[in-house]
This record gives C-alpha cells, sequence and structure tokens, in this order.
C-alpha cells in the first residue's frame, strides 16, 4: 500500500513538472540542451588529397587533428561511428550487442579475446575516450628509461609539463571531493589509509578526472559544446548518457573541425601504400550508414597513424604485408600497462558501486560517482618495476545483474552470516544492501615487461602473443595488496572471472601499449622519438618522410598510470615538433 | 483479619508512590564513517523507560539511552541521548526506532525503520540501526534524508543471530520502581505496546 501510493506520488510529479514545463514560455526551456550537431561528414564529401590524413580519433589522432588543422588540409579517418550521449547502450542486451565483431564492425566495444591476454578499446569518435574511465594522471618522470633519450631529457626538464598542463586544460579536469558522499571513494581511501598504517603504500590520492562534475550544467563549454554535469550513475565505460564526460569529441574534435579538419567516420584504414613522388596513399574500407561496405583510397602528403596499440600496429603489419619495409621491431614491446582486474567482495561496508545508469537510482543508494575517482598509491618504491596503483571502481549498470550472479559462484562460501545473508539478498534480486553492493572492482596498474608480441591473425586481424604473461612479478604484487585491502573491511579477494580457468584464464587489459615502439635505432624500434616511422633500408636513424606514428603504441614499456594522459601530452609534442 | 489487610496494605503501598518502569540493554556492531574513514564500530546502550505508562501514553515512545561507544582508533566514548521505540513515521511510512546520542566530541542520529516492504524482514528491520556520526557541533542529516536520501554512512547491527546476544538482551530486562507483584505486568505492557506497534504495520487492516 506504501509502495503504491509511493508510486502515485512519482507519477503526479512527473506529470506535474510535464504540465509545469509547458506553460514556461520559450526562453525558459534552458533545461533542455540543443541537440549536439555531428561533427563528421558523409564519406562521400571526401576530397581526393590532403596535406595531412589522421588515422584515428583518440588521445593521439584528436590531438594531432586539433594542433595540425590551422593551416593545413587534414582529415581525420576514424574506423567506428559517431556517438551522440543518448545513443549510447542501456541494458544487458544492447550493451553486449555493442561488442564490435565481424558482423557488428562499428560495435562501441573493441574486446580482442586471447590466449592469455584480453584487449578492450573503444569503437567510435573519439576512441577509447568514450569508453574510459577518464582519470588523467601523470607517470613519474623516472619510468622512461627504455624510451628514447630526448623523451627521458623531456620529462626530465620539465618540457612535457607544459604539454600535460595543455591537455588537462582541454580536457578540464576536476576530482570528486569527501563532501560529493560518494561511498566507493570513502570506502578506497579508508581502506588505503589501513594499508598505509600498516606500512604499505602512501594513501589515497584523489584522482584528476576528465568528466564535468559541475562546471557546466546544460552550457557550452569552453568548445561550444552543450554538457550536463554528471549524475554519479557510475556507467562511464559503457558511454556517458548524460554528456558529462569530457570525451575528445567534446573538446579536441570540435577545436580540429573548427579550424577546418574533415572528420569522416566509419572509415577503417587497412594500409598504406608510399607512392613514388613520396606521398601516401592510405587503403580503406567505408561503412556508409545503409549501403554496402566499399573501398576506397585518399592520398596524402603526410600521414599520422593514431589507430591505437593494436590499429597502428595492424595498419603497419599489412602494410608490410603489401611491401612497405619496416623495423623488424613492428609488433614487439606490447605492454598490458601492468593492469589486473580483482574484486573485495562481500565487506561489512556499504560501497555504492552498482552503476543505475539513467535509471533511477535504487532506494538506498543515491550516487555511485565518476567510475574511477580514488587510487591507492603504491609508486613510493625505488625500483619502478616494483611501483603500482590500485584504482577503485564502479559497475555499470548493465553488467549489474551479470556480475552480481556470477561472483557467488567464484567467491566460495561466506565469511560469516551476515556475509551470507548479503548473499542471499543478492540471488533473490537487484538490493543496494547485497553482497555485490558491499563490494569494491579494483584496477589495478602496474609495470610489466612490455614482452607481448602483436602478430596478424589468418584474416589479417591483430592479437596479442604472450604466454609468460601470468607468470610476470606485476601479478602476484598487485594481487596480494588487493587482497590486503579486500581484507581490511572483512571481504573476500576475488580475481576477475575471465581470470577463473572455468572462463579461460585469461587477463585483461584496458590499457594495451606498445607494437611500434619508440627507439633511437630502426633495429630496436618502428619510431623515432617524434613519432617519425624508421625506414630500414636507409641507415638506422632514417625515416619515412610524411608518416607518423602517435598514439599508444609507441610505447616501449609500460607507464604505471592510466596513459592518457602521457599518450595525448607526447601527440602535443609531436605536433609542437610537426614541419610547418 | 484486620492484620492481613494491613499488611496487604503495606505491601501494596509501593504502587501508589512509584511511576513503574522499565529498562534493558543492547549491543550492537557494524560500522561508522567519522573522520574521513570508515572504522569498525561497537555500541553499548543502557534504554530507561521511567515510567511506562507515560512512555506507552505519548506516540513518540521516548527513552532515555546511555551507553558507550568504540570506533575504531578511538578511546571509548560515554554517551547519553534519547530513543524512540517504534514511533509511526511521517507519511505512514512504518514505524521508526530512532537513536539520538552526543558525547565525548561526537554526536549521532540514526534510524532503525520497520516498514511492511517486499519479503520477510522483519527482524532485519528491527536489528538494523542506520545513521550518522559526526564531531559535536557539526550538523547531522534529517531524519527524513537518513530514510530517503539515502544520507546514512552507518550501520549498526544487532547481532541476533548470536545466541549469547540473543540472551544478554534478553535477560537485560529490568523493571524500576515497580511492585514485585507488577514486575511481569509492566514487562507484558512493554512487549504488548512493542507488538501492538509492529501489528499497526504489518496488519492495518486488523487494527
Amino acid at each position: 500500500m506504501t509502495r503504491h501510493s509511493s508510486e502515485r506520488r512519482q507519477f503526479m510529479a512527473v506529470w506535474g513538472s510535464l504540465a509545469a514545463a509547458s506553460c514556461l514560455p520559450e526562453t525558459a526551456n534552458a533545461a533542455t540542451p540543443p541537440p549536439r550537431t555531428p561533427l563528421s561528414r558523409p564519406a562521400g564529401q571526401m576530397a581526393g588529397a590532403y596535406d595531412v590524413v589522421v588515422v584515428g580519433s583518440g588521445y593521439g589522432g584528436a590531438v594531432m587533428a586539433a594542433r595540425l588543422a590551422p593551416g593545413r588540409r587534414l582529415c581525420v579517418l576514424e574506423r567506428g561511428k559517431e556517438w551522440l550521449p543518448a545513443d549510447f547502450p542501456s541494458g544487458f542486451a544492447p550493451t553486449i550487442s555493442e561488442f564490435r565483431s565481424a558482423s557488428q564492425p562499428l560495435g562501441l566495444f573493441d574486446y580482442r579475446i586471447g590466449p592469455t591476454l584480453d584487449v578492450l578499446a573503444g569503437n567510435g569518435l573519439g576512441g577509447t575516450s568514450l569508453i574510459n574511465a577518464n582519470v588523467v594522471i601523470a607517470p613519474d618522470r623516472d619510468v622512461f628509461g627504455r624510451w628514447p633519450a630526448a623523451i627521458q631529457a623531456a620529462y626530465a626538464s620539465g618540457a612535457m609539463d607544459a604539454y600535460e598542463l595543455r591537455v588537462r586544460q582541454m580536457l578540464a579536469v576536476d576530482t570528486v571531493a569527501e563532501g560529493d558522499g560518494l561511498r566507493k571513494s570513502w570506502f578506497q581511501a579508508s581502506t588505503a589509509k589501513a594499508r598505509l598504517r600498516a606500512g604499505a603504500g602512501t594513501g589515497p590520492k584523489a584522482l584528476e578526472l576528465a568528466v564535468n562534475l559541475r562546471r557546466y550544467q546544460y552550457q557550452p563549454n569552453a568548445q561550444g559544446i552543450w554538457q550536463s554535469a554528471c549524475t554519479h550513475c557510475g556507467d562511464c565505460v559503457t558511454g556517458c548518457r548524460v554528456g558529462a564526460k569530457n570525451t575528445l569529441d567534446a573538446n579536441y574534435l570540435p577545436l580540429a573541425r573548427n579550424a577546418g579538419a574533415e572528420i569522416y567516420a566509419r572509415i577503417e584504414v587497412e594500409y598504406l601504400e608510399r607512392l613514388a613522388d613520396g606521398r601516401w596513399r592510405v587503403h580503406y574500407l567505408s561503412r556508409p550508414d545503409g549501403a554496402a561496405a566499399v573501398r576506397g583510397q585518399v592520398v596524402a602528403s603526410s600521414v599520422v597513424l593514431a589507430a591505437g596499440a593494436l590499429g597502428s600496429t595492424q595498419i603497419l603489419l599489412r602494410s608490410r604485408a603489401q611491401g612497405l619495409p619496416l623495423s623488424p621491431a613492428l609488433g614487439t614491446r606490447f605492454s598490458a600497462n601492468g593492469d589486473l582486474l580483482g574484486f573485495a567482495y562481500n565487506t561489512s561496508v556499504q560501497t555504492n558501486v552498482m552503476g543505475f545508469g539513467d535509471g533511477a537510482p535504487p532506494r538506498g543508494e543515491r550516487r555511485v560517482g565518476p567510475t574511477i575517482t580514488t587510487a591507492a598509491d603504491y609508486r613510493n618504491k625505488t625500483a619502478v618495476a616494483e611501483r603500482f596503483l590500485i584504482e577503485e571502481g564502479a559497475i555499470p549498470a548493465a553488467l549489474v545483474d551479470a556480475v552480481r550472479l556470477a561472483l557467488p559462484a567464484v567467491a566460495g562460501t561466506a565469511q560469516d552470516f551476515s556475509a551470507a545473508q548479503r548473499i542471499a539478498r543478492d540471488l533473490a534480486a537487484r538490493r543496494t544492501d547485497g553482497a555485490l553492493n558491499h563490494s569494491m572492482v579494483y584496477l589495478g596498474i602496474g609495470h610489466d615487461s612490455a614482452s607481448g608480441r602483436v602478430e596478424l591473425d589468418a584474416q589479417g586481424n591483430a592479437r596479442v602473443v604472450w604466454p609468460a604473461l601470468t607468470s610476470e612479478p606485476f601479478v602476484d604484487r598487485l594481487r596480494a595488496e588487493m587482497a590486503q585491502h579486500a581484507r581490511a573491511y572483512g571481504g573476500k579477494f576475488v580475481d576477475s572471472p575471465r581470470a577463473s580457468p572455468i572462463f579461460g584464464g585469461a587477463m585483461t587489459t584496458v590499457h594495451p601499449l606498445g607494437g611500434c615502439p619508440m627507439a633511437e635505432r630502426g633495429e630496436d624500434g618502428v619510431v623515432d622519438a617524434d613519432g617519425r616511422v624508421f625506414n630500414p633500408y636507409g641507415g638506422t636513424q632514417a625515416v619515412y618522410p610524411g608518416l607518423r606514428v602517435v598514439d599508444g603504441s609507441i610505447a616501449p614499456a609500460s607507464i604505471g598510470a592510466n596513459p592518457l594522459l602521457t599518450i595525448a601530452a607526447l601527440a602535443e609534442r609531436a605536433a609542437d615538433r610537426f614541419p610547418a | 483479619m484486620r492484620k492481613i489487610l494491613v499488611l496487604l496494605g503495606i505491601l501494596l503501598l509501593p504502587a501508589l508512590a512509584c511511576a513503574r518502569g522499565l529498562s534493558f540493554s543492547e549491543e550492537m556492531h557494524g560500522y561508522a564513517y567519522y573522520h574521513g574513514e570508515y572504522r569498525y564500530a561497537h555500541a553499548y546502550f543502557r534504554v530507561v523507560i521511567n515510567d511506562i505508562d507515560a512512555w506507552r501514553g505519548n506516540q513518540n515512545y521516548a527513552a532515555t539511552l546511555s551507553g558507550t561507544v568504540y570506533l575504531d582508533r578511538l578511546a571509548g566514548q560515554p554517551v547519553t541521548g534519547t530513543l524512540q521505540i517504534l514511533a509511526p513515521a511521517s507519511g505512514g511510512d512504518g514505524r521508526l526506532l530512532t537513536y539520538r546520542f552526543a558525547g565525548g566530541g561526537l554526536q549521532f542520529a540514526g534510524v532503525k525503520h520497520v516498514r511492511d516492504d517486499v519479503g520477510l524482514d522483519l527482524v532485519d528491520d528491527m536489528t538494523t540501526l542506520r545513521g550518522s556520526f559526526a564531531a559535536q557541533g557539526q550538523a547531522l542529516p534529517a531524519i527524513h534524508d537518513l530514510l530517503y536520501g539515502a544520507a546514512w554512512t552507518s550501520e549498526l547491527q544487532f547481532e541476533w543471530w548470536k545466541p549469547a546476544v540473543l540472551w544478554d538482551f534478553s535477560a537485560s530486562f529490568q523493571t524500576i520502581n515497580t511492585p514485585w507483584y507488577e514486575d511481569l505486568y509492566v514487562k507484558i505492557l512493554f512487549l504488548k505496546t512493542v507488538l501492538g506497534s509492529l501489528a499497526r504495520v504489518f496488519f492495518p487492516w486488523a487494527i
């Protein structure tokens, strides 16, 4: 009876507000943002030749396009489609159907399954910014030991600080505060402090996030894109339906477009061909809306490959198969950035980690928060390889029920009566007082040996081969510390279900790096410190004029932090050094 | 005969002098968010109803509360306050056990919310206290926000599934200023009031 009356109240409230809104004069209707106008053009408008073709629209490509567009004829080719906030999937089935595959090449999630490692990347205009957790964090200045001397010097001298500042400003970073009332941030801070008291790590660190937490409320941002403020729904990683994430299509890409860049989505570059006049022919597959896919070419004086660790490596591996000589290092030094997923399952503290998307928050859970807000910082070790971060996470609404029902199966018996009671509640229904909402998702980021290798499979798609990955020291190190976090409030540590032998025993990285590693010489790497691609037939330091790679694939080693700031700052640097 | 009447009169004299009362104690465990951290929490309360008739006669069902609160890494704090036992919630949404106490620099407001929601969870409702700790002088959330705004940050639970806890609780009931022959009656009055309040939540059609 009580329920009925509260439903009736809600119903009346909705009708009341609709009625009130319809009575308002037109100008008072500011709460409805104008729809975003698409950034991309129909493929038919593409010219035959450009000064610069940028392949990919993630943190490498979007920055390069924005900085190189003024004064140049430039186009951006993105394999995925353009997403408007309301188009992102909501619910389990629609989300699962957005996994990219041969039959669904425009799917939002490029999830490549491997024997020991799965790789997740975004697919769409804005690249992985569409589905990441927005963490903007600077790497330690001394983790660049394997990088070319020029990059080491740029970090050591402070030159990179200015590029990082540019990126932070463009991405309009902000941090959550204690007063935001996010239980998962509080929980993470509490466990990190407990570990600090026990002598491990340096405690909690509030992370800078590329999220519009409070700056714009139905207002145009600095690039004129209308944004709403974060609703703390916890669904950053399945695409922000609110338009609060500062994804690249809300900052760098509009800047590029406003400077004259032509942006084309649904264009997947297959390989590059070097022309006799030194220019490049870019071979692509176009997937226009409502029509069959067609192959095409576009010629460019300069090509910037920014298709991601797997994407750029795949394009170069295919180009080599088509006759372009490239370094023997192509495909090597693939790193998972020391990523490890885990759970603190069924602790005694309610954590509010269940994303609710654009539905109503469940009773007892008003706010979840941006997916990641706080790290427990373990970077205070002298040896770089021993450093790591453990970041807390929310579960996107689409996966809440799957995880709620899967974890009891892998977690084993409950610790005590209350824990058993919480599991029983979870099995009965989605509730905020169940075991899942007393749990924490952990994303660990450390350092690995970057000894994975990217190869093409029979269909010409990149895959990662890394048999010894699970015996890398970072795995046990991060797992042991996550277990300590789990125990701090009586929870059980549970590995990512995918890591269990039942589900194949593979690890997952959301931060693929390498494949086109930077080096001083063509024998050791694919590109030089400016991202220019080595020509193996021209001497050890000879490069192809007009061919660059600028994205996560050029990292020759793990970064030990969420890499978006590093990738974008290196792109800012590469753009600065681009010949006028 | 007269002697017997006088003796009876003397034995009944206390009934004129005293307000019959009742006290009991309660122990709870859980967690508290206090000073920027979740802490293991443990509370021991003595609840006193000085006048059971006055208590029954007022819809607030207010009793006094005193005891000690232990928060992780802080010394035990003696606290005093009030407990309203199954007072009607506003809007007719069930009944509330409202705890408010302060002492030793901290204060607390919290509720156990007994309502007829989906499933059989009367025991959980009756034993789960959700609220907020704050340093004295800071604002505590309003009861309405604790109930409907998810503003609570701390959870204490009476561990009813532990036989020792249940035994201690049952054995803690003592009458105050009550003539010996009314001892059981006062306890029954208390139980009757509590059960009556619960019945109004779960069987409103029968009352």
